[in-house]
């Protein structure tokens, strides 16, 4: 049961620390600051797999802190504790922190005890994994393929013109066209989507997706950005970016640009796919998403194998 | 220019009216009057004159030559005045003109006859008096010699009184001087018949008659030709002149007339065209007045409607604040009440947890026990129990467990104090309180106010608190001071944007009152910024994030209160509120309070 593991916990609240312990007594290595610049100097002087940081601490958010963890220790898997959520924190947590899971207060104890695990895993897996060099060569032949999933028929080529000629981008305005074309292509490399298609919300789409296909990368583009569905998206979707509309040009390209290099990594390490392994969504998916295509999206994983 | 024309145009108008006017009045109703009169009067003293003259001849009274140089005087006078001064006839018309210069020479005659026959007439007089006198003297003598004859008597009777008859009357007449021409002839033929002195006598008689005829003729003819002067006759022809005069002046006049009638009609007509333009231009004018009064009306309901409309959107900013400031309160005490519970409730499920363990040690130490005691276990049992119930003790550590348990509760116990904290500050702040009657202890609310901003102060700033002990309750509506507190600190909160953050809140008591005054070292403002600071809707923060009302709403609840509040700030280096408070409100003003469900912001819209 006990792991070898280190596990570290930034809170200014001393009760939620001795919860920590007490909750995960015995499992990890532990470790507890009380503020960012101690979890800092923490991360400096010693190897930590997995950081649990609350959102509002005195002096420095938790999102400034995961974002400088990660510039310190990119291996190190960040996990945000969030009672009071402010859109701005959480987006830009997203873009800048790449956080694993998004944890709200009050907290159960036993989905904590699972993230914490699931952290814990990749780290262990990806500990190992040296980033390979990136590569010079030109993508595949045609270009990248990019897959926007938005009900505006416009958008696509909208960002075509942004990319330029070096991405091949293919539009499609429901889920079930979104399918048919990610099981004839198998070069899409970065889904752009909308929040929602054709009213449909995309996140259980998105995370099945990334189940099947974890080198798939998803940036969402959306005019309906709130806190609750960003959080959701990061934890059951694994979004990689999160860009608001109206399309900013130089943010679009950008954000793509990260996107694929994100995918290209994926794709020559499958060891990291378990960084960005999706929590299983409590609710059940929404009727409008029916499961043949949920089950369709499973068999692809099957015809790659075949395939291969 | 126009101005002068018309000015012009109305002088000519009432001059030619003056012009015509004074034609009309040529005719002078008085002066004519005077004029008649005057020739009247002329008339009557000449035939005064002449009366005078006759009467002269008849006696020779005093009386009567008085008469006359008075006459002759008022005559004289009468003349002037024809001649000359205001009523006189002389220059009005040539027919006239010489009508009175006859007239003056016929008047020039007869005075100067009238002088001549004073004269005249004086010796004429006395002769005949004298000759008068002489007939009963004789006819005295006659009747003493004719005594007995009666008829002779009688004719000498006769004789002397036709004779005496015929001096005294002032115009004897032909048939009287026959009568005594035949007389005197009877008289001479009886005498033939008498003594010689009686023949003497009557030739006497006969003389004396003869005198007294040819005096009276003499006189009369005299007379006569006075009276046959045609002044009267002239004095006529002046009248008649004057009257032809008068005549041509007055068909003059009634033709002035006539043209003053044309001319005051024209100039009717044209005041009734003016006084009928004037109408329609007071008709359009009232028209105009009322489709403006209908206009108004209009425009004030607009305004009015707009007014409401601009009170009720007011009112629902004011409200659509108070809900922004509670909304972002309640975000904050939610998240403050999200950390103890989730920590309070996640170590109740890990006592839960630990209970289990502690319970499996208990039931295995317990087995072990019983082991011992039982007559039939065997000794491998025995150790066998003893041996589990160790393995589990050592596994769960219950002692440790049970302090770590104990750690843990009093963790939870401070967390759930800390929640009940929490809810308790949300009652004092949001206490139902309408009126301004409640007691209120300022550094109480300052606490409660505190505790619920402190989500927006822990993380950034530091929290000093300067607070007087022993500070009289003030009376208030407690929430309003409480919303007043929290929208102050806040704000300090959000002025502050550097690591060292420090917010001092002091309390005092001055003079029938309360100080609070809250510093704080944030970014400060500008004179600008601070002059805006109470107005309504001024707000340095973006668009979306701030009403503007917040400081205006405080301004007016503190107003309300009688009491003041005022800013000092400089530029990055904070800014300082005081608020001052009265112990007391005044007694109607609380009752008139407690109508209103929420303080209006003092907006300068009326």
């Amino acid at each position: 049961m006990s792991s070898d593991a280190t596990v570290l916990f930034v809170d200014d609240e001393p009760g939620i620390l001795a919860t920590m312990r007490m909750l995960f007594r015995g499992r990890y290595n532990l470790l507890f600051a009380n503020s960012g610049a101690e979890a800092l100097e923490i991360i400096r002087a010693q190897h930590v797999d997995v950081i649990v940081s609350d959102q509002r601490m005195p002096n420095m958010m938790g999102v400034e802190l995961l974002r400088a963890v990660r510039a310190a220790s990119e291996n190190t898997m960040r996990i945000l504790l969030t009672g009071y959520s402010d859109l701005n924190s959480i987006v830009g947590s997203i873009n800048e922190g790449e956080i694993f899971r998004f944890v709200n207060k009050p907290w159960d104890n036993d989905e904590l005890l699972h993230s914490v695990a699931m952290a814990v895993d990749a780290a262990k897996v990806s500990a190992r994994f040296v980033p390979p060099p990136i590569s010079d060569q030109p993508g595949p032949l045609g270009g990248t393929g990019i897959l926007v999933m938005d009900d505006d028929p416009q958008m696509a080529a909208k960002i075509q013109t942004i990319l330029g000629p070096d991405y091949k981008v293919s539009g499609v305005s429901s889920l079930s066209a979104a399918v048919d074309h990610l099981e004839k292509d198998d070069d899409v490399a970065v889904v752009i989507s909308e929040t929602r298609v054709e009213a449909t919300p995309v996140i259980s789409m998105l995370g099945r997706l990334k189940e099947t296909k974890p080198e798939l990368v998803s940036v969402i583009l959306t005019e309906r950005a709130d806190a609750h569905s960003a959080i959701d998206l990061i934890n059951q979707g694994q979004i990689f970016r999160m860009i608001s509309k109206p399309v900013h040009d130089s943010q679009c390209r950008i954000a793509v640009k990260s996107a694929v290099r994100q995918h290209e990594k994926l794709s020559h390490a499958p060891e990291l796919h378990k960084r960005y392994e999706v929590a299983v969504s409590k609710e059940p998916p929404p009727s409008k998403m029916n499961d043949g295509l949920l089950n369709r999206i499973r068999g692809f994983r099957s015809r790659a194998r075949t395939m291969a | 220019m126009r101005a002068l024309l018309i000015g012009i145009v109305a002088g000519a108008a009432i001059a030619v009216l003056l012009f015509l006017v004074k034609g009309t009045q040529s005719v002078d109703a008085e002066l004519h009057a005077k004029r008649l009169d005057l020739l009247q009067h002329i008339a009557d003293l000449d035939k005064g004159l002449d009366r005078a003259v006759t009467l002269e001849t008849s006696s020779a009274l005093e009386e009567s030559r008085n008469s006359r140089v008075q006459v002759l005087a008022d005559m004289g006078d009468a003349l002037i005045l024809l001649t000359e001064g205001p009523i006189s006839l002389k220059g009005l018309s040539a027919e006239l003109d010489e009508r009175l210069a006859d007239f003056d020479m016929k008047i020039g005659d007869k005075f100067g006859l009238t002088f001549d026959f004073e004269s005249q007439t004086s010796r004429g007089i006395e002769r005949l008096i004298r000759s008068v006198d002489s007939v009963p003297f004789y006819t005295a003598k006659l009747v003493l010699l004719a005594e007995g004859d009666d008829s002779l008597l009688q004719l000498l009777r006769s004789i002397q009184y036709a004779v005496t008859t015929y001096g005294m009357v002032a115009n004897p007449s032909e048939i009287a001087r026959t009568a005594i021409d035949q007389r005197i002839s009877e008289l001479m033929e009886r005498a033939q018949t008498r003594d010689e002195e009686f023949q003497n006598l009557a030739k006497r008689l006969k003389g004396s008659v003869s005198d007294v005829l040819i005096d009276k003729n003499e006189l009369v003819k005299l007379l006569n030709d006075f009276l046959s002067q045609p002044a009267a006759e002239s004095l006529q022809q002046v009248e008649g002149a004057y009257l032809n005069y008068h005549e041509t002046q007055v068909a003059a006049a009634a033709q002035y007339r006539l043209y003053l009638a044309v001319y005051t009609a024209f100039l009717l007509l044209l005041l009734a065209a003016l006084g009928m333009r004037l109408a329609k231009s007071f008709r359009d004018l009232d028209k105009a007045n009322e489709t403006l009064e209908e206009q108004v009306k209009e425009r004030t309901r607009d305004l009015s409607t707009a007014l409401d409309d601009l009170k009720e959107s007011q009112a629902q900013l004011v409200q659509s604040e108070k809900m922004a400031s509670l909304g972002q309160m309640i975000a904050g005490v939610a998240h403050e009440i999200n950390t103890p519970l989730g920590y309070a409730r996640s170590n109740a499920t890990i006592i839960r947890g630990a209970i289990q363990d502690i319970r499996g040690v208990c039931e295995a130490q317990s087995q072990a026990l019983e082991m011992i005691n039982s007559p039939t276990a065997t000794d491998d049992q025995i150790g066998q129990a003893m041996e589990d119930a160790m393995t589990l003790e050592g596994q769960v550590q219950a002692v440790d467990l049970t302090n770590e348990l104990d750690n843990l509760l009093g963790h939870t116990e401070f967390g759930l104090t800390h929640i009940s904290e929490l809810v308790q500050s949300l009652k004092d702040f949001s206490r139902v309180d309408r009126s301004r009657s409640d007691l209120y202890n300022v550094n109480q609310g300052i606490d409660s106010t505190l505790k619920l901003a402190s989500n927006h102060l822990k993380d950034k700033v530091q929290v000093d608190l300067n607070l007087t002990e022993g500070l009289p309750e003030i009376v208030c509506s407690p929430s309003q001071i409480n919303q007043v507190l929290l929208n102050l600190i806040t704000n300090a909160a959000q002025a502050i944007d550097k690591p060292d953050g420090k917010i001092t809140i002091h309390t005092n008591s001055v003079k029938n009152g309360v100080g609070i005054r809250i510093v704080d070292n944030g970014c400060g403002m500008t004179q600008d910024v601070l002059d805006r600071i109470f107005d309504p809707f001024f707000t340095t923060k973006d668009v979306g994030k701030g009403t503007g009302l917040g400081l205006s709403i405080s301004y007016k609840i503190i107003e309300d209160h009688h009491g003041k509040i005022h800013a000092k700030s400089s530029p990055g280096k904070g800014s300082e509120f005081v608020i001052l408070l009265p112990l007391k409100q005044p007694k109607e003003e609380g009752a008139a309070a407690s109508e209103e469900t929420m303080p209006q912001p003092g907006l300068a819209i009326a």
